[in-house]
């Protein structure tokens, strides 16, 4: 029997505990909250051209190009005309300009006639992410400009638009949820396992083999509280860390896409809408791969002599538990299927059918009952090392 | 009251307590003795229930070790070898946490964490992080911990070593006064002084085996020597 009291005792002093060791704290709350939106949205803001436009250096031959720069300029691209003599290669490699274009001689007379080509040369070093954002906008340019010069010739030889493009095609699509909900469906199982498993990752190991190591188990054991007590204690605050840094991270990217998305020209996530049932389901789901990751680190770090081997047997786990999560999004429905009793993988799948909206009873059922079997067959193996005096007390 | 018979723990082919047999009655204070490695702390550990005798048994308060641990753990006090003190708690809150975990009312914890805080002189640190404290001061708090609930017995392991004189007074004053309140009270020490001081009977155990147990005047008799420590060298070079 098991008594609750001592249960909530033990739950307590751990919570307490926690919460004034500051690399909890870190890797509970800073970590998730600030970190990762951080990393994921700073390049684009910075990148973006909205906030600092592209600058692109042009070599024109004659005035007759004139037209074409004016139209090219926008908030977003920069055009200074340097002189002739100026290395282009040069000017790119050292940064100064994102983009460089050579315009020839009789640019709009070219233009005017009805079979000739013009030829823009362009430098550019595309290894360089606001080079290809300076690329993308300029051809985007030329083939706005190159459109309208193409309707001018059709209309001077009376055919009609349609003569250049025999062939339509009209895109039905049957994606059930917008492209912000198939974004998320592969976003969201991977943030909410990666912070399952290393949100209370240190919390674990320092209340398992931290314990151990520093011999305040051995005084905690002769108390009469049952091993079995003091794992569910732990084991309850365990999973109360790991979901609220899972709570945390989506916070954490929800704040991301809104401080940075003005920023990049995204209004928001566009397509977006959940119901209420399936932000149930999520809930759930991260709940699930809370339950499952701490059972599984616990019952691996009591085994553990020492906090460091504790470490070196967990923190693999942080890098193992992106394969599902990218595995998912190349497997066929039938294949998803057959991994549906997958640890951590069953959970994952959860989140994403939630957001997609395709989940089903049956394929929900089996993925919360293997995951609970999952969970209490570490939880049984962690309650039965520390039931073994040989893993407990070393000497 | 505790009562060991044939008390004995093997670790593979390694025989750590051997046949082990003794007795200790309320308001008594009982050494055991010996080098390092003799097998002391496995005594102590077999008794708290940490280990599992490989054979013999003993009963702590009326509760034998093997059908009844729970109820042994209940009814003793254990200060290990390391204090095993959380550094993020003050003592007052390890008091509160044990005797959260030994089923104490609010009002009787409350009560007994500040009487035990005024004997030991730790009032004024009470409410300060033991991480901060000094090897003498995080002792007693281990020392109070093991009396939070009143047990009958208590077993202490090494109570004063490595503490300066004023320390280990303090802790020796302390069991002092809970002996005369009846508690059945076993020591392990390497202190020969503090033995001659507090204990009423001894036992010298080496190479896993009690060599020789009594009252110090008994082993002075034996042994033909007056002081604790020729006896001691003199049974376990034997």
């Amino acid at each position: 029997m098991m008594n609750l009291g001592r249960i909530t005792a033990i739950a307590a002093k751990e919570l307490k505990d926690a919460l004034r060791d500051r690399r909890t704290i870190i890797a509970m709350i800073l970590i998730p909250i600030i970190v990762l939106p951080v990393l994921m949205f700073l390049p684009a803001f910075l990148a973006s051209p909205q906030r600092n436009p592209v600058r692109i250096a042009v070599i024109q031959s004659d005035s007759t190009s004139d037209e074409f720069l004016a139209g090219l300029a926008s908030d977003q691209i920069r055009v200074v005309t340097i002189g002739r003599a100026e290395n282009m290669t040069k000017l790119i490699q050292n940064g100064d300009y994102e983009l460089g274009m050579v315009l020839p001689p009789d640019f709009s007379r070219i233009l005017e006639g009805p079979d000739q080509r013009a030829t823009i040369t362009i430098f550019v070093d595309q290894s360089s992410t606001r080079g290809t954002i300076a690329l993308a906008l300029v051809q985007d340019a030329i083939t706005k400009y190159t459109d309208r010069i193409v309707a001018e010739r059709l209309a001077k030889t009376g055919l009609p638009p349609e003569a250049l493009t025999p062939i339509e095609t009209d895109l039905h699509s049957v994606t059930v949820t917008g492209t912000g909900a198939l974004f998320l469906a592969i976003l969201l199982p991977l943030f909410l396992g990666i912070y399952a498993v290393t949100g209370a990752m240190y919390f674990i190991m320092d209340t398992t083999a931290g314990e151990k190591e520093r011999k305040t188990l051995e005084a905690l054991l002769t108390m009469p509280a049952t091993r079995t007590e003091i794992v569910v204690g732990k084991f309850l605050i365990a999973v109360l860390i790991a979901l609220l840094s899972s709570v945390l991270a989506i916070i954490g990217m929800m704040a991301g896409v809104v401080l940075f998305s003005g920023a990049i020209g995204e209004s928001s996530v566009p397509g977006l809408s959940i119901s209420v049932g399936n932000l149930v389901l999520i809930g759930l789901a991260t709940l699930v791969l809370a339950m499952t990751s701490a059972s599984l680190e616990m019952m691996i770090s009591i085994f553990a002599r020492s906090f460091k081997e504790a470490q070196n047997f967990l923190s693999p786990l942080s890098i193992v538990v992106v394969v599902p999560a990218l595995a998912m999004q190349y497997m066929s429905e039938q294949t998803l299927r057959s991994f549906a009793i997958a640890p951590i993988f069953n959970a994952m799948l959860i989140i994403r059918d939630a957001l997609l909206n395709r989940a089903s009873a049956t394929s929900l059922t089996l993925e919360f009952l293997s995951a609970f079997v999952y969970m209490a067959i570490a939880l049984a193996v962690a309650i039965k090392i520390f039931n073994s005096e040989k893993a407990m007390v070393r000497y | 009251m505790i009562q060991c018979d044939s008390l004995t723990k093997r670790f593979g082919g390694f025989t750590a307590v051997d046949q082990v047999s003794f007795e200790v009655g309320n308001g008594e204070v009982f050494g055991l003795l010996g080098p390092n490695g003799a097998g002391k702390t496995t005594t102590m550990r077999l008794l708290s229930t940490l280990l599992k005798p490989t054979s013999g048994t003993a009963t702590v308060a009326g509760y034998d070790l093997l059908r009844e641990p729970q109820k042994v753990r209940a009814s003793i006090g254990v200060l290990p070898e390391d204090t095993g003190l959380y550094d993020r708690l003050t003592p007052r809150e390890h008091l509160q946490y044990y005797g959260k975990l030994h089923g104490m009312p609010k009002d009787v914890l409350r009560k007994r964490s500040d009487e035990l805080l005024d004997i030991m002189e730790l009032g004024d640190r009470a409410n300060t992080k033991v991480g901060d404290f000094s090897k003498g001061m995080k002792q007693k708090v281990a020392l109070l911990r093991a009396f939070i609930h009143d047990p009958p017995v208590l077993l202490l392991d090494e109570p004063t070593a490595g503490l300066d004189v004023m320390s280990a007074r303090s802790i020796q004053a302390f069991v002092e006064r809970f002996r005369k309140e009846g508690k059945a009270i076993m020591i392990s020490t390497h202190n020969m002084t503090e033995a001659q001081k507090l204990c009423d009977r001894v036992a010298i155990i080496d190479h896993a085996r009690i060599v020789a147990a009594g009252t110090v005047a008994e082993l002075q008799q034996k042994t033909s020597q007056k002081d604790l420590e020729n006896i001691f060298v003199q049974l376990v070079t034997d």
